[in-house]
């Protein structure tokens, strides 16, 4: 009797262990890759006596933000697009999908644009891209709860439209802006890990924990909602509660990532869908699997971004889309998924 | 605690500003089985939703078990009623799972797994509805039967006091049906467990029901044994359609018979 | 495995998450700002971030120091040899930690947060800002050549070249000014304002930029015939500058195209001019506006 239950508990744990060391090799890979490849054994050297060499300083001031940043906007993305995917019980939501980062990279051009940052301080671009992402997450949750437009499907739509609206006022906003201001909203754009800032880089994982956290008490809830909305409530879930919740965490974890890395799509999407079809539907494995999946896919699809035209960089998010597509096109093409 | 397991004194309500339900009164003791009965549209569902708090009152209360719904969390209303739908998503998880999610209700504030206890509560219900050799298939797999069994499995590991069922039977075949209401007439009798159901086939609700709340137009039109309601001139009134009203020959209890409109004009030009 | 079991181990999985984000994150806020290495000491090893930069290294003959540049370094030729660390807007940062360079010289279109890269590594990076007219472009020429002790030279070059200008300018200034319309972009339209060196070169070279008010350089091609410019200069891009000149010969109203007045010129002369890279744009641009008028080349040497 019990032993069913053990199964299933050491299954979780099984595959909790393996995607945290999957991050754990990707941490290591991206530590060991780039543009000069330094082998693991040198590295131990490195961090211990090398202060001043040209190694440490790539490793500590190079790739160590970046690993940070990587791990805490891969995870947060993840994790996001599994907390939406499991609100609206529907595989093709994610933050990009509902528009929720397009207007979160709205709010970060029109700081840009209109110079906030310089009057407020730094802390004006991580708030106005969440701003920018609450600002979608109302508008969707007021506009699906209007009569008449109560449909999921709708939803979606709503979504897909916000995030076109976004897209043409950001290239209007381009458009009547000065040179200057066109290349910071450019790089932006482009997705990139490169950011300087201490503050910003050591928020983006502490967040993303923080955001796990809280979601793992809801985990049980998103179970039960899977059953449906009504169903839920019959089991004694404050419906309400849950997605008002999780709305406003996934928004937070989306518009702090757009606004500290710019536009890096696909890992919201890609990363929930493959971890469910590996570990099952279960909330409280495929929170932390998603979690650790994202950051470590992040990670790799960085290292590759930054090595294989060395010295130039390729934009991060456009290898998440290739590598994340890819893969899923892969998967969805040998498996009967049903989810 | 009282006698009456469920009470709703001088209820309205509806959805929106559409008031779907009026006037409606009745008590429930302890140990019955309750049939709603009445035409489409007349408001069963909305019924069967009030006593769950998703109908909200306009006027009027609900009394569960002698406590007000409307104070009551929305926690400690699902360990005491338990629901089983009409039509439930069909979602991709095992029948072990399903049933096991019956135990949240439960589920103290941090508390993340199953406990040994939980799991062991699923699954003597599982074995209870027959299902247990079923719970590790999908239910996507499984039959329009077998997941209402299913269903009725998990509604009871919620442990509850009173059992809410929509049209458990309407789509199954008669094997199904007469298993699933004998199964509540055991719950019933065996366990305690009251049972309100939903139900549009007459002949069952008068077999297994304890009393029936005939409803039409949102208001209760008769309530009673089967004996009282189910009588041929209250059925046509509120069905608008002739009836013959027999008793069943084994267990006596009034049986309604159908009748094909042309026949009965043709009798009737006969009988001229 | 027990309950409990299974509820220390998956605990401890989010300790040990914690953890790590603890670990990594002190690890990155305990480095202090790089040393900048020995302020004062020679600059052996510099990297260049920008064409003009290159160029002038050259023109100030220590290009013997410089160790690399970005791809769209070509002039003179041999800066094409040196290493490549990346483009005007994004670079290697590894890549340049490695080349060890004492300097970086960087321009307004280098990559801000890379060069903060940089310079927390403890590499000295100093940006120069885009120069708006002629006096700037000798002044940022000035302040490289103080970097590399080579304030001499530059200096007789600057004064060469200003008495060249001045030479230019006096020559010019009674010839009837002619309206130019000067373009750097298509789809959309660019062209120059009034704060731009570009500017200079109309100005100095005796005609009239009809766009001088401008704020954004978005020009409207409507704007271009109700300015009707006599002569229409493209800074070629590639074959778009072609399609261009075509586009023009449209518009018959405008006085340059009936004179069959559209010249082309190199957008990486007009775009990224050094002081001697100035003057000789400036008299190609005199050679298409005034051809009557002769400059001798010999004055202001």
């Amino acid at each position: 009797m019990t032993a069913k239950v053990n199964k299933k508990i050491i299954a979780w744990i099984g595959w909790a262990l393996l995607f945290f060391g999957f991050l754990l090799c990707a941490i290591i890979v991206s530590f060991c890759i780039g543009s000069v490849v330094i082998p693991l054994d040198k590295i131990f050297q490195i961090i211990f006596n090398g202060r001043g060499t040209q190694e440490y300083s790539i490793l500590f001031n190079d790739r160590l933000p970046r690993i940070i940043l990587g791990f805490g906007i891969g995870s947060a993305l993840s994790l996001a697009g599994a907390l939406l995917q499991g609100i609206f019980r529907n595989p093709l939501v994610e933050p990009y999908t509902l528009g929720i980062a397009g207007c979160a990279a709205l709010g970060v051009c029109f700081n840009i644009i209109f110079r906030l940052h310089h009057l407020v301080g730094i802390f004006t671009l991580p708030f106005s891209g969440f701003s920018g992402a609450l600002l979608a997450v109302i508008l969707i949750y007021v506009l699906s709860h209007k009569k008449g437009i109560i449909k999921i499907k709708n939803i979606l739509l709503l979504g897909v439209m916000i995030s076109f609206i976004s897209s043409s006022l950001i290239m209007f906003l381009m458009s009547i802006s000065k040179t200057e201001n066109l290349h910071g909203i450019i790089f932006w754009t482009m997705g990139s890990l490169g950011e300087t800032n201490r503050i910003l880089v050591s928020l983006a994982p502490i967040a993303a924990f923080l955001g796990l956290i809280v979601a793992y008490i809801f985990s049980i809830n998103l179970n039960a909602l899977s059953l449906g909305e009504e169903e839920a409530f019959y089991l004694g879930i404050s419906v309400e509660r849950t997605k008002q919740v999780l709305f406003i965490v996934a928004s937070l974890l989306t518009g702090l990532s757009v606004s500290i890395a710019g536009i890096i799509g696909f890992v919201g999407l890609v990363v929930p869908h493959f971890v469910r079809m590996i570990v099952g539907r279960d909330h409280r494995v495929l929170l932390i699997c998603s979690f650790f999946g994202g950051a470590g896919f992040l990670l790799i699809c960085d290292t590759v971004a930054r090595t294989v035209i060395s010295p130039l960089e390729l934009p991060v998010g456009a290898i998440t889309g290739i590598i994340g597509g890819t893969i899923l096109i892969y998967v969805l093409s040998k498996k009967q998924v049903v989810l | 605690m009282s006698d009456c397991i469920l009470e709703m004194r001088n209820f309205h309500g509806g959805y929106g500003n559409k008031q779907v339900l009026s006037d409606i009164n009745f008590s429930m003791p302890k140990g019955e089985i309750i049939g709603i009965i009445g035409p489409n549209g007349c408001g069963k569902t909305t019924l069967l939703r009030a006593v769950t708090n998703i109908v909200k009152a306009g006027r009027g209360r609900v009394i569960l078990d002698g406590n007000y719904l409307a104070k009551m969390s929305n926690r400690e209303m699902a360990k005491m009623v338990a629901v089983v739908s009409q039509n439930p998503q069909i979602a991709n998880i095992n029948v072990q799972e399903f049933v096991l999610m019956g135990r949240i209700p439960y589920f103290s504030r941090m508390q993340f797994l199953e406990s040994t206890r939980d799991v062991e509560i699923a699954l003597h219900y599982m074995q209870l509805t027959d299902t247990l050799k079923l719970k590790s298939k999908s239910l996507t797999d499984m039959s329009g039967g077998e997941r209402q069994l299913a269903a009725i499995a998990r509604a009871l590991t919620q442990e509850p006091k009173l059992l809410l069922l929509d049209e458990p039977i309407s789509n199954l075949d008669i094997t199904h049906q007469v298993g699933i209401m004998d199964l509540l007439k055991k719950l019933n009798k065996e366990y305690g467990v009251s049972v309100i159901t939903v139900l549009h086939d007459l002949n069952m609700a008068s077999e297994y029901c304890d009393r029936l709340l005939l409803l039409n137009n949102g208001r209760i039109h008769s309530a009673g044994t089967p004996f009282t309601v189910l009588t041929y001139s209250i059925i046509e009134e509120v069905y608008k359609t002739v009836v013959v009203v027999e008793k069943n020959p084994i267990s006596h209890k009034p049986y309604v018979l159908l009748v094909c409109g042309r026949e009965l004009k043709e009798k009737e030009w006969q009988n001229h | 495995m027990g309950l409990i079991k299974a509820k220390i181990v998956f605990s401890l999985l989010f300790l040990a998450t914690a953890l790590l984000i603890t670990g990594l994150v002190l690890a990155f806020l305990g480095q202090g700002e790089g040393n900048y290495g020995l302020q004062s000491k020679n600059i052996e090893r510099i990297i260049s971030l920008g064409p003009v930069i290159t160029e002038e290294i050259y023109l100030l003959q220590v290009d013997d120091k410089l160790v690399a540049d970005t791809i769209y370094c070509t002039r003179p030729e041999a800066a094409k040899k040196k290493q490549k660390i990346g483009t005007v807007l994004e670079i290697g940062v590894e890549k340049i930690i490695m080349l060890k360079p004492d300097i970086v010289f960087a321009t307004s279109l280098s990559n801000t947060k890379q060069c903060a890269k940089l310079m927390q590594a403890g590499i000295r990076v100093v940006t120069f800002m885009q120069a708006g007219s002629f006096p700037e472009i000798c002044e940022n020429f000035l302040i490289l050549a103080r970097y590399l002790s080579k304030e001499d030279k530059a200096q007789e070059i600057i004064s060469n070249v200003k008495k060249e200008v001045e030479y230019i300018k006096k020559k010019m200034s009674t010839v009837h000014k002619k309206k130019i319309f000067f373009q750097i972009g298509a789809n959309p339209l660019f062209t120059v304002s009034r704060d731009s060196f570009i500017n200079d070169f109309i100005d100095f070279s005796g005609g009239l930029n009809i766009a001088a008010d401008t704020t954004t350089g978005s020009y409207s091609r409507e704007q271009v015939i109700m300015g009707n410019p006599d002569i229409i200069i493209i800074a070629t891009m590639g074959i778009m500058g072609q399609d261009e000149k075509k586009q023009w010969q449209n518009f018959q109203t405008i006085n340059a195209v009936k004179n069959n007045a559209i010249f082309f010129m190199d957008s990486y002369l007009t775009c990224s001019p050094t002081p001697i890279t100035f003057i000789t744009a400036l008299k190609e641009m005199i050679a298409f506006i005034h051809p009557e008028v002769k400059i001798d080349d010999s004055q202001g040497k």
